[in-house]
């Protein structure tokens, strides 16, 4: 009688692999008589979960492959199985799976790599731990030059920017709302923070310009970046001209705390 | 007796509990006056924050928290991991859970985690390994555990001992306590084909702290437990009859799936109290029996 680790691998082989070969069923065979039954039930429970878990986590994906999305959750799982605990963190890899082993899907749909990313930051913005960020920030006075110059912003405890060569956002949301996509999506580079409400924890996204984009990098990378910096940063940015380019900065203060992506000033 | 008998007594009794879900979490955390306690699985919150950590902290301002996890993979031949024990006592500890619970069966395997109770060969072989799995990890987490007998929907090769003996011998040489399930009792004696009073009978009731009940659906095969229907009569009869031989410290309603209107959740409470107060009244006192 086999152990009780190879009668645990061969069975797992039989419950998850679509075609477990000769070798597996050699094995389980060895191992005595096969429940057939059981073993196709086991697998379709098994398949049920992972097909309920990728189509709540990516149902753009699979608003744009319909039927083909079976197979394809199923293909990513026997490639790169669960290695979490947690459930939701089994879809992680989804979007690496599809970069490097579905060249052919790639082809034919350009921005899937963005969008299985796009649909995966959004769990993540709203389950991640991290550590708060200190809630003793306020408004500084935006008349007071100097004060401004020496304060800095402080982001919002969880946000992810992205910078996708294809207009994701966009395409997610013809995708939810039931509409084809044009045969051809035409490249466009958008640029995207993605970040968590504070008050209840739901995913935000806003689209922004290229400058936006690069200040708010420049102060994730370095939180202790102050405004006189990245004032500096923008202007050194931009080929506007600096007076227009600082106007335009504080414009963009104003708007990304309005939208709650800066929290406010320390 | 046992040291784990001797702990089981100094347990609080936490009455009729509810699992808490996202779905139902506005109304479960609303719904203090008729439920005592609620039940989490640890891996939807350990190591998580967010909207989560959040819906945990709701939760343990208003009600005592157990929680019943569903990847330790005591039966797995993998090592144990430390990361998950790691994670999981710490969630312990934040919500000061008075014990814990898993499943008699396996997960996860290769470092592969298949997310599914799967069930392991019945014999001593099995029995001995998860037994002393079972002791490391009730050590290193450092509060009682107790596992859960499983719906399973097929014999592993290699089984030769009858579910209740194998149950028996790993609660036993692990010393730990029984989380029983008397729907998956109930689940597996119609797809096994055997008498859920005999099985109850050879099991060691003293040891069970917990129960949990809950409804089950009708495949084309076999009849699977899904979460997903009201209790049945025939399940009801199961922890009557358990709580007449024994005294447990909680009981708990497992709903997961084609929700209902919550009142008729707050009904089946309202109808396992009943139950729990009629077989036995002194074996389990929750805050409004």
């Amino acid at each position: 009688m086999p152990d009780l680790k190879s009668i645990q691998d061969t069975y797992l082989q039989l419950w998850t692999r679509r075609e477990p070969g000769e070798a597996v069923y050699s094995s389980a065979a060895a191992a005595g008589e096969l429940d057939e039954r059981g073993i196709r039930l086991y697998a379709s429970l098994i398949e049920i979960g992972r097909l309920d878990l990728m189509r709540s986590i990516y149902p753009c994906i699979e608003a744009l492959l319909g039927k083909k999305f079976k197979d394809l959750v199923l293909s990513y799982y026997e490639c790169m199985p669960a290695d979490h605990y947690n459930l939701n963190k089994s879809a992680r890899h989804f979007s690496r799976y599809l970069q490097e082993h579905e060249p052919k899907l790639v082809e034919r749909h350009p921005f899937i790599v963005e969008l299985a990313d796009f649909e995966w930051v959004e769990l993540e913005v709203m389950e991640a731990a991290v550590e708060a960020k200190p809630r003793q920030v306020g408004e500084r006075d935006l008349d007071d030059a100097l004060a401004f110059a020496s304060a800095r912003p402080v982001l919002v405890d969880v946000v992810y920017l992205r910078r996708y060569k294809y207009p994701v956002m966009s395409i997610s949301k013809s995708l939810l709302d039931g509409e084809k996509l044009p045969r051809r999506v035409k490249k466009e580079e958008t640029f995207i923070a993605i970040y968590r409400d504070m008050q209840n924890h739901e995913c935000r996204f806003l689209e922004l310009g290229e400058l936006s984009f690069d200040v708010l990098t420049k102060l994730q990378e370095n939180p202790e970046t102050n405004y006189g910096e990245l004032i500096k940063y923008a202007v050194n940015q931009c080929s506007d001209g600096a007076e227009e380019t600082v106007q335009e900065f504080l414009n963009l203060i104003n708007e990304l705390k309005e939208a709650e992506l800066i929290i406010g000033d320390v | 007796m046992s040291d784990f008998l001797s702990i089981k007594r100094e347990l609080p009794e936490l009455g009729i509990g509810l699992g808490l879900r996202r779905e139902l979490a506005e109304q479960t955390l609303a719904s203090t006056a008729s439920i005592d306690w609620l039940e989490l699985v640890p891996e939807n919150y350990m190591g998580l924050g967010g909207r989560a950590r959040a819906r945990l902290d709701a939760a343990r301002q208003k009600f005592p928290i157990v929680t019943h996890g569903v990847n330790l993979s005591i039966g797995s031949t993998d090592a144990l991991s430390e990361d998950y024990l790691r994670d999981l006592k710490e969630l312990l500890n934040y919500v000061d859970a008075p014990w814990w619970s898993d499943h008699f069966c396996f997960t996860s395997q290769g470092g592969a985690y298949m997310h599914d109770l799967l069930p392991v060969p019945l014999n001593m072989e099995g029995a001995r390994h998860m037994a002393r799995r079972a002791r490391q990890a009730q050590s290193y987490v450092g509060r009682p555990m107790l596992l859960e007998n499983i719906s399973y929907y097929m014999q592993m090769p290699g089984s030769d001992l009858e579910e209740a003996d194998f149950l028996s011998e790993v609660l036993e040489r692990a010393d730990i306590g029984l989380l029983l399930d008397v729907n998956n009792v109930y689940v597996n004696a119609i797809n096994h084909n055997f008498d859920p009073y005999r099985y109850l009978d050879k099991l060691p009731l003293e040891r069970t702290v917990q129960i949990h009940i809950a409804g089950h659906s009708h495949g084309p095969e076999m009849i699977i437990d899904t979460h997903g229907a009201p209790v049945i009569e025939p399940v009801f009869e199961l922890l009557e009859y358990v709580l007449r031989r024994t005294s447990v410290k909680a009981i708990m309603l497992e709903r997961d799936q084609n929700y209902p209107e919550f009142s008729e959740i707050i009904a089946e409470l309202d109808q396992i109290r009943t139950i729990a107060g009629a077989s036995n009244p002194l074996a389990l006192r929750g805050k409004s029996a």
